[in-house]
């Protein structure tokens, strides 16, 4: 049997057994010796008295000194291992089974996880190991694997052991199990052992796996349980991030969406904290029930374009790898255009708005940074219009019942909507629907019987006009125009 | 004997000598004086012989003796021995406590100075006074004698006591009462830290021997109040075994064995007709007696 302790530290507060002794020494009452004529008074005095004397001072001292050990010894959390003779002279073969999984990672103290106890336990068991004994290690995360085939040099395999990390994985005893019982068979020494190092969570342990391990008696089997050291409960994580963005508004938007998670029975609020480039930008306290998930959105202007990292983070608890979670984004700089075709062709080139698409987009999108995507009326219902910055309505005749709301949402939270006249347009259904985003009334439809209309372009000091060059001018001056409608 | 005259207080002598103790009962004497006597015109007792000068009595002259020496001897008789005191002090280890709380006398020292005044008032009015010192057994004996130098001799007595030994007060009296002489008086000065011992007894013998006696009862108040605070292994002065304690824990039990043992011993004295005084060492010694002795005084009957 061996005693080892996880935080050893506490072990100066024995220290502390000198406070009752030197209060003792300090408050003692001086034995006085009195030489008294009337002794055998006192004794029958003594005899006769009711009242029983204080009890032993030095018992009491006892009593204080112990009380003082055990609560450091408490503190600094014991940890017996019945092991075999350590100091055995008969070398063995013996199977390191390391559980590496996730909730391993679950803190001790501020600087420890079980399994760096895990880690510091199996070295020192290789140290007091005799010479020529051997070992192997496997890693016990699903899914299972040898990590060190059996080797006898101690220095290598400490080596080995002290890289290993917690990983992100779930545990599989099982199959760790049976692969250590199968290096067993051909290991060397006649003294074979396997050591379990975990913290026995639940999910690590299906039993499927352990009937199918047969001569699992015929090997001495260690198991070390390191969860007695969680200093706290996992009190809550950041189950998810998403990241999105938003187009609509005056200026764009990231939305990052948390799903936060409550570990914990008693506690329902806990800050949250939002990281942007290193910074906090917010911190929340949300009111999440014990066992509820909540989802807290955070938002934030973006200004510019370029790539963006940031993080959501919980208060501390004793897993710390679960309390946040990272995202790193890059925000679109084009301008995502939807263009609904109103009148929609099977062949893609007769339509009005293959020609639209191609203006908008000649190239590629990284040349234009204009990003069009055409959608037919019967599609528009499925469109997330938070998705696009332009709404080009292009000769439609009537939009879905009650759309013009969503429309009207749209460009009160800062979209642009543009409508491509056509002979399919109904001056008296636009009037009456979309009354309130038409900047004029819609008259009648003109059709001009004998010459093209023409833009006159006389007055080009509209900030609309701007963009356009003077030879792109002239050369619009030269777009023929059939019909109009009046305003 | 050394530094006698600071051993003992003089103020001490000189006020108690102005009162004189008279003996209530009957004394044996012939002296004329303030003892009444039974025994008027008995004959007086020989005390010694003295060459005869110019100026004594013929008839006193020991004719018997002129014969055989055919030289003139003077019978001189003990004509002060009016009464005969023997004191009895009580020089065990118990009455050698002294107080290590605070600087009062010994209680030894108490009972010496009461011894000493009680010897000089009786031999400033011619009565003979002894002193025994005794614990398990008489150490000294000092016969009683009346003539003033005899002070000196007492006071040598006193001043040589060692306290130590245990009291048995009964086997002393048992003894010292046969020798004593009868119808004399007996001053008994102890604290009566006496084991096992039928004190009753002894004192009832005393009193069918026609002895006056008067007990004093000398006390220190650490031994009436056990102010003692604190661990305290208190070891005996005698010979019964140590014992360690907090006196906070048993000081009313104590203090009530102690008035019990006070209130018992005095009892015991006035069924048999003695006197009984209390002594304090925390009081004056001249108050304290001075006290007794006008006490004795207003019951005299002349």
């Amino acid at each position: 049997m061996s005693l080892n302790f996880s935080s050893p530290l506490f072990l100066f507060g024995l220290l502390g057994i000198s406070i009752p002794v030197l209060i003792h020494f300090l408050t003692r009452r001086q034995q006085k010796q009195i030489r008294f004529s009337a002794v055998y008074l006192l004794a029958q005095s003594q005899k006769r008295s009711i009242r029983k004397s204080r009890p032993n001072r030095l018992l009491l001292l006892l009593a204080r000194c112990l009380a003082i050990a055990l609560f450091s010894l408490a503190l600094a959390n014991p940890l017996f291992s019945f092991r075999e003779a350590p100091l055995s002279t008969d070398p063995a073969s013996t199977v390191f089974v390391l559980d590496d999984s996730y909730s391993m990672g679950i803190r001790s103290t501020k600087e420890k996880t079980l399994f760096d106890h895990a880690l510091e336990y199996a070295v020192k068991e290789l140290q007091d190991a005799p010479d020529s004994s051997e070992f192997s290690l496997i890693l016990a995360s699903s899914p299972a694997r040898i990590e060190q085939d059996w080797t006898s040099n101690k220095a290598a395999f400490t080596n080995k052991l002290e890289a290993q990390a917690v990983s992100y994985r779930t545990t599989h005893i099982g199959e760790a199990m049976d692969k250590a019982i199968k290096l067993l068979e051909s290991a060397e020494q006649k003294k074979k052992r396997i050591l379990l190092m975990t913290d026995l969570d639940k999910n690590g342990w299906k039993e499927e796996t352990f009937s199918k391990i047969a001569p699992l008696t015929s090997y001495p089997v260690q198991i070390l349980n390191f969860s007695k050291l969680q200093s706290a409960d996992n009190k809550a994580m950041v189950q998810n991030i998403q990241v999105t963005q938003e187009f609509l508004t005056r200026s764009r938007l990231l939305r990052v969406k948390a799903e936060v998670k409550n570990f914990s029975s008693t506690i329902n609020r806990m800050p949250l904290s939002f990281f942007l480039e290193g910074k906090l930008v917010k911190e929340e306290l949300p009111d999440i029930r014990p066992g509820q998930t909540l989802v807290q959105e955070f938002s934030y202007p973006l200004r510019r374009n370029q790539p963006l990292s940031g993080k959501v983070q919980f208060s501390e608890d004793s897993l710390p790898a679960d309390n946040e979670r990272f995202f790193s984004f890059h925000p679109s700089q084009n301008i995502r255009v939807l263009v609904v075709d109103g009148d929609p062709e099977t062949i893609p080139h007769q339509s009005e708005s293959f020609y639209l698409e191609r203006a908008l987009n000649p190239f590629s999108v990284s040349l234009s940074h204009i990003d069009p995507t055409v959608s037919t009326l019967a599609e528009l219902p499925l469109r997330n219009l938070s998705d696009f910055s332009v709404i080009i309505l292009a000769n439609i005749s009537e939009l879905p019942q009650g759309y013009e709301l969503e429309l009207e949402k749209f460009v009160f939270n800062g979209g642009a909507l543009l409508f491509g006249m056509g002979d399919q347009v109904s001056p008296k259904y636009f009037n009456e629907h979309l009354g309130n985003l038409l900047p004029v009334k819609l008259d009648s439809l003109y059709h001009s019987r004998e010459d093209a209309l023409h833009l006159l372009l006389k007055n080009n000091t509209h900030p609309v006009m701007q963009v356009f060059s003077p030879k792109a001018l002239e050369e619009m001056k030269g777009i023929n125009f059939y019909s109009m409608y009046t305003v | 004997m050394e530094n006698s005259a600071q051993t003992f207080d003089t103020q001490v002598l000189s006020r108690v000598s102005t009162l004189k103790m008279i003996a209530i009962n009957l004394v044996e004497g012939l002296l004329t004086g303030q003892h009444r006597s039974r025994h008027k015109g008995a004959s007086v007792e020989f005390a010694e012989y003295k060459d005869y000068s110019p100026g004594d009595e013929i008839r006193h002259i020991d004719w018997k003796v002129a014969g055989k020496t055919d030289k003139y001897h003077v019978k001189q008789y003990e004509q002060s021995t009016n009464l005969k005191c023997t004191i009895l002090l009580d020089a065990s280890g118990s009455m050698g406590y002294s107080s290590p709380l605070n600087e009062r006398a010994p209680k030894m020292e108490y009972a010496r100075n009461l011894v000493a005044g009680l010897s000089y008032l009786l031999l400033k009015q011619f009565d003979a006074v002894g002193l025994t010192l005794f614990n398990e057994q008489v150490i000294e004996h000092i016969p009683p004698r009346s003539k003033a130098s005899h002070f000196q001799h007492i006071l040598h007595g006193l001043a040589n006591i060692s306290p130590g030994g245990t009291t048995r007060i009964t086997e002393v009296l048992g003894g010292l009462s046969e020798r004593l002489p009868r119808r004399s008086m007996l001053i008994l000065v102890s604290d009566f830290f006496v084991q096992n011992q039928d004190l009753q007894k002894s004192l009832k013998l005393l009193s069918s021997r026609g002895l006056e006696v008067v007990l004093f009862h000398v006390l220190h108040p650490d031994e009436i109040n056990l102010p003692f605070e604190g661990d305290i292994v208190f070891e005996s002065l005698e010979e019964d075994p140590a014992i360690g304690l907090d006196p906070q824990d048993i000081r009313e039990e104590y203090k009530n064995t102690i008035q019990n043992h006070i209130s018992a011993l005095k009892k015991n004295c006035n069924g048999v007709g003695m006197d009984y005084v209390f002594m304090d060492t925390s009081e004056p010694l001249d108050q304290a007696l001075s006290y007794y002795l006008l006490k004795r005084k207003s019951l005299i009957k002349l």
